[in-house]
């Protein structure tokens, strides 16, 4: 085997080796990732996203398994920070050119095996020899020389742990923060760069007596009336009730019909919906009229 | 054809280098005592077809050792005391009229240049324009004398040397002809034992002797195996980086080396690694050459002079920073 396929082969089999270490690490990552954020119960932030809200205490059916909607976010929350730690992991490794790699792992072939490489195209009685020796070398090295077999068992034994790690955590339910939802809303109010009602979106939260604000509507938002004293007689400044509301966009205040009186109710009479269905269920048509038109009497 | 049989002696001789080198260090052992890394650089300088500046104190066996090296190779020896009177035609010969058959007609009469080895002894002491004399012969190894070319014949190599005391009426070289030497070696004081041995040698009836290792075709075949020596690519980047790194100006340089030195770089740690007995260049061969390159090529700046940082101390604190 000549030193230029014996590279190519190594290098296909050092990428082999990589992609293989960075699926382990990966996977050890975001199982580590996942249990963390289960500690800390995160899943109960999930309710206060407005577009999860709906789907949290859902499951889905994944090869025949119930997975809670909330697990399934957290991992893929996890995926992202999984992934780029993983690359970050393996930027410094990718740099060490295989040549260098089996140069350290076997003393003998140090820069002998770069000379003879990197000068494979010429041809001289010195470069001859030294492709020569050099093949004889390399036809002796392991195939898997470049498979660190340490490397290997410490993804595998982290991966390991990983996984005891969220089995244990998932099934007695281990939580070093007990945050509900409640309190994660608070925890996110109080940060300084949390939009305000963040929690709430579009929604207003309405109070038992229905004027949208919180409090109970007592507040002096008008303050002290204003007086001023024009030619030594003082004149009540202060807005009469009612001032400033219904306005039009032609800024033309809104008649306020005091005189306004309820229409009554008018008398109950049964109108078919565009929705109703006659079909009722077989041998209950009966029951089910009575019920509504006593409904409709009382 | 004629590649084939090429190609088979240079085969021949690479086989044989190893037990040639080691055959020629033991019988230049015989005469000059220790100094095993001066004899190293010389030999060196000479498979590279480069010259060297030998920079040592009076009475340290300049002369001897390579008059010995020279007779070892089987090569023709001159020897140019220089002095402040000396003309260029003293180094590369003149014309004369000889007179044959009646006819008077110019002769021309080779100088000590026209040999394979020549010992330029205290070259400090010529004038600049005998110095000068030598520029042609050490780069375009020829001598132009009137409107004739003398090619000199191959191998040639020149070892000047310089004391580095005695400075009264003395030439500095130049920067120009300093940069065509391809190594300066400076050759230290032997050790104790080593003086001993050089007493009990030279003080018998009897002067050791040394035999013929190498011829010239020999040598010239060596030359071309050094050319041939491969470098790998990030060896070869590392002592571009090295030489570039003296040209950046700092509290100690003042001008670095051109790449002149780079060429001389790679081409003496070829020489290294053949001597060695390698089939490629290794990164112990561009640090040991760095100094010998590179201590004549950098100007240290008056800083450093004043600290007493030495040109070996700078050179050193750049190949520790270039790993």
């Amino acid at each position: 085997m000549d030193v230029r396929d014996f590279i190519k082969k190594q290098e296909s089999a050092l990428k082999r080796y990589r992609r293989v270490y960075k699926l382990l690490d990966f996977i050890t990552i975001l199982i580590i990732l996942y249990t963390i954020m289960v500690v800390l119960s995160v899943d109960q932030i999930l309710p206060l996203i407005d577009s999860l809200e709906v789907r949290v205490g859902t499951s889905y059916e994944l090869a025949g398994i119930s997975i809670p909607f909330e697990n399934m976010a957290m991992l893929l929350i996890a995926l992202l920070p999984a992934l780029i730690l993983t690359l970050l992991l393996h930027t410094r490794g990718n740099k060490t050119s295989v040549v260098l790699r089996i140069e350290e792992k076997y003393p003998d072939l140090r820069e002998r095996l770069r000379t003879a490489y990197d000068n494979f195209d010429d041809e001289n009685v010195i470069v001859d020899d030294l492709e020569q020796k050099v093949s004889v070398r390399v036809s002796q090295v392991d195939p898997f020389a470049l498979l660190s077999r340490r490397l290997l068992l410490i993804a595998m034994m982290g991966l390991l742990l990983s996984s005891i790690s969220v089995t244990y955590v998932t099934i007695y339910d281990v939580r070093i923060v007990q945050l509900g939802t409640d309190e994660w809303q608070d925890i996110i109010d109080d940060l300084p760069f949390a939009p305000e009602n963040s929690n709430t979106g579009d929604l207003a939260i309405i109070d038992e007596e229905g004027d949208g604000q919180e409090g109970n509507g007592n507040e002096d938002l008008t303050g002290e009336p204003t007086v001023v004293v024009v030619d030594g007689e003082e004149v009540d400044l202060s807005l009469p009730p009612g001032t400033g509301t219904g306005f039009n966009p032609n800024d033309e205040a809104e008649e306020i019909i005091e005189d306004f009186e309820d229409s009554p109710g008018g008398p109950p009479t049964v109108t078919p919906s565009g929705t109703y269905s006659e079909e009722l269920p077989e041998g209950y048509e009966t029951v089910i009229r009575d019920y509504f038109e006593q409904l409709a009497e009382e | 054809m004629a590649s084939d049989l090429n190609s088979r002696d240079l085969t021949q001789t690479y086989k044989v280098a190893g037990d040639m080198f080691a055959n020629l260090f033991n019988e230049i052992g015989k005469v000059v005592v220790g100094q095993n890394e001066t004899v190293e650089q010389i030999i060196i300088a000479i498979l590279c077809n480069g010259h060297a500046l030998v920079e040592s104190n009076p009475g340290l066996g300049k002369t001897l050792t390579i008059s010995t090296i020279s007779k070892s190779m089987d090569l023709n020896f001159s020897r140019i005391q220089c002095t402040p009177d000396l003309m260029p035609a003293d180094i590369t010969g003149t014309n004369i009229i000889e007179e044959s058959d009646g006819h008077k007609q110019f002769k021309f009469e080779p100088g000590p240049i026209f040999a394979n080895i020549v010992l330029a002894d205290e070259i400090n002491r010529a004038s600049p324009k005998t110095q000068s004399a030598l520029l042609e012969a050490m780069q375009e190894k020829q001598i132009t004398i009137g409107n004739d070319t003398y090619l000199l014949e191959q191998p040639f190599f020149i070892l000047a040397t310089q004391n580095p005391i005695e400075m009264e009426g003395t030439f500095p070289l130049p920067e120009a002809q300093l940069d065509r030497f391809l190594l300066k070696i400076l050759l230290e004081y032997p050790k104790y034992e080593e003086e001993i041995e050089i007493v009990n040698r030279y003080t018998r009836s009897v002067m050791p002797s040394v035999g013929k290792v190498l011829n010239k075709n020999t040598l010239i075949d060596l030359q071309k195996l050094t050319r041939d020596m491969p470098v790998a690519d990030d060896i070869r980047n590392r002592a571009i980086k090295i030489v570039m790194s003296t040209r950046v100006k700092n509290e100690f340089i003042e001008y670095g080396a051109s790449p002149r030195a780079s060429i001389g770089l790679i081409l003496a740690a070829k020489a290294r690694a053949l001597i060695q007995g390698r089939n490629f260049v290794s990164n112990e061969d561009i640090d040991a050459m760095a100094y010998p390159i590179l201590r004549h090529r950098m100007i240290l700046t008056f800083e450093s002079e004043r600290k007493g940082v030495t040109t070996d101390q700078v050179i050193k604190n750049i190949l520790e920073k270039i790993k």
